[in-house]
């Protein structure tokens, strides 16, 4: 009877202790390292301005106790002319919850960085960033998901909600550089 | 010709009246009062579980330099006619102002990370909007808006929600004020 009350007790313990079920998160380090590749904007602008291609470029590193997050992002007319470039770097220190990360620089949403954070599920890093106009007080939400396809690729899903309304979403493969 | 020449001159005037002026943004003291009211939600689940009705009491007073908005809603879902579920919720924020006369920042919910969130709210013409940012120990953003527009009689609530995953929520409510 002894036996099966220690059994028992060893077994509630364990099942306590063990991670829950489908919680197979990708450690942050899997996602380190170069990867370009081309996106696609699905937004009735950029149908008629002929601007759907864009070509993507991320790195992701290890930065002191968090990580950082810097990509390219290049539009182009027909998918051959140049016709913008942006570039965004952010660093992420852990928080308190295992899986989320706040960003070190945009840290207060009504500025014009505004407050990003990271979240880690499964195998898709989301960035995230909220930035509110100082002036108006409408604000923007950009979410890039990124989503590790196998060790060596990489899908970009991003969507930007303004004022409530989903407005962009571009959607993209990349390939680890080596 | 005095009269071809007149012409140009009565169509500015008449325009003059007949064009709308720039729309001026209320002052936040026209918001303070005690608002009750009604509410619909709208939603995904509404499609199978029927639009509920919600009680909504608004009271925004000044607090400091700023003010505070306290609200109750009273929902009534599920549960039968003589006996139904009845859920109440009270929230309040207070605000402060900013370098710019139409935005506010809140003084005790500063931190989205937190359970009570981050929040802010702007003023535009006749409605004052609060938007609450929520980050889940998971990192799902809730994000939260109240625009509150005040009329000759009351006011008029529209509520959105927006969850991580595109789940939203909707809710039209009109209230009356019922003491300054």
């Amino acid at each position: 009877m002894r036996a099966w009350r220690t059994l028992l007790i060893a077994l509630a313990a364990s099942l306590a202790a063990a991670p829950a079920v489908g919680a197979n998160h990708l450690p942050i380090h899997a996602f380190y390292g170069h990867f370009v590749g081309i996106g696609v904007a699905n937004s009735r602008d950029a149908e008629i301005l002929n601007l759907k291609k864009r070509d993507l470029d991320v790195t992701i590193a290890k930065a002191g106790d968090g990580f950082s997050v810097a990509w390219v992002t290049i539009v182009r007319r027909g998918g051959l002319e140049q016709v913008d470039r942006k570039t965004a770097k952010m660093t992420f220190v852990p928080t308190a919850s295992a899986r989320v990360y706040k960003s070190t620089a945009h840290t207060y949403p009504i500025s014009d960085l505004g407050y990003g954070w990271a979240t880690l599920e499964d195998k898709t890093l989301t960035v995230y960033l909220l930035v509110v106009d100082p002036q108006s007080g409408t604000y923007q939400l950009h979410s890039y998901g990124r989503t590790l396809d196998g060790p060596d690729k990489m899908h970009l899903k991003f969507t930007r909600i303004s004022q409530g309304r989903p407005k962009v979403i571009v959607e993209g493969d990349m390939a680890r550089q080596k | 010709m005095t009269r071809i020449l007149l012409k140009p001159w009565l169509l500015l005037l008449g325009m003059a009246f007949i064009w709308p002026a720039a729309a001026k943004d209320a002052s936040i003291k026209a918001f303070y009062g005690v608002y009750q009211g009604s509410g619909i939600a709208n939603s995904k689940d509404s499609l199978y579980f029927g639009i509920t009705m919600r009680d909504l009491d608004v009271t925004i007073r000044p607090a400091g330099d700023g003010f505070r908005v306290e609200w109750t809603t009273v929902l009534r879902q599920g549960g039968t006619p003589e006996n139904p579920r009845v859920r109440r919720k009270t929230s309040s924020i207070s605000f402060r102002p900013t370098d710019n006369p139409r935005r506010f920042a809140s003084t005790d919910r500063t931190d989205p990370l937190s359970e009570q969130g981050l929040s802010w709210a702007r003023l535009k013409e006749n409605t004052l909007t609060v938007h609450v940012l929520v980050i889940s120990p998971e990192g799902k953003y809730n994000l939260q808006s109240y625009a509150r527009t005040i009329s000759g009689t009351g006011m008029d609530l529209y509520f959105q929600r927006i969850k991580d995953g595109g789940e939203s929520r909707a809710v039209r409510g009109k209230l009356v004020k019922v003491a300054k």
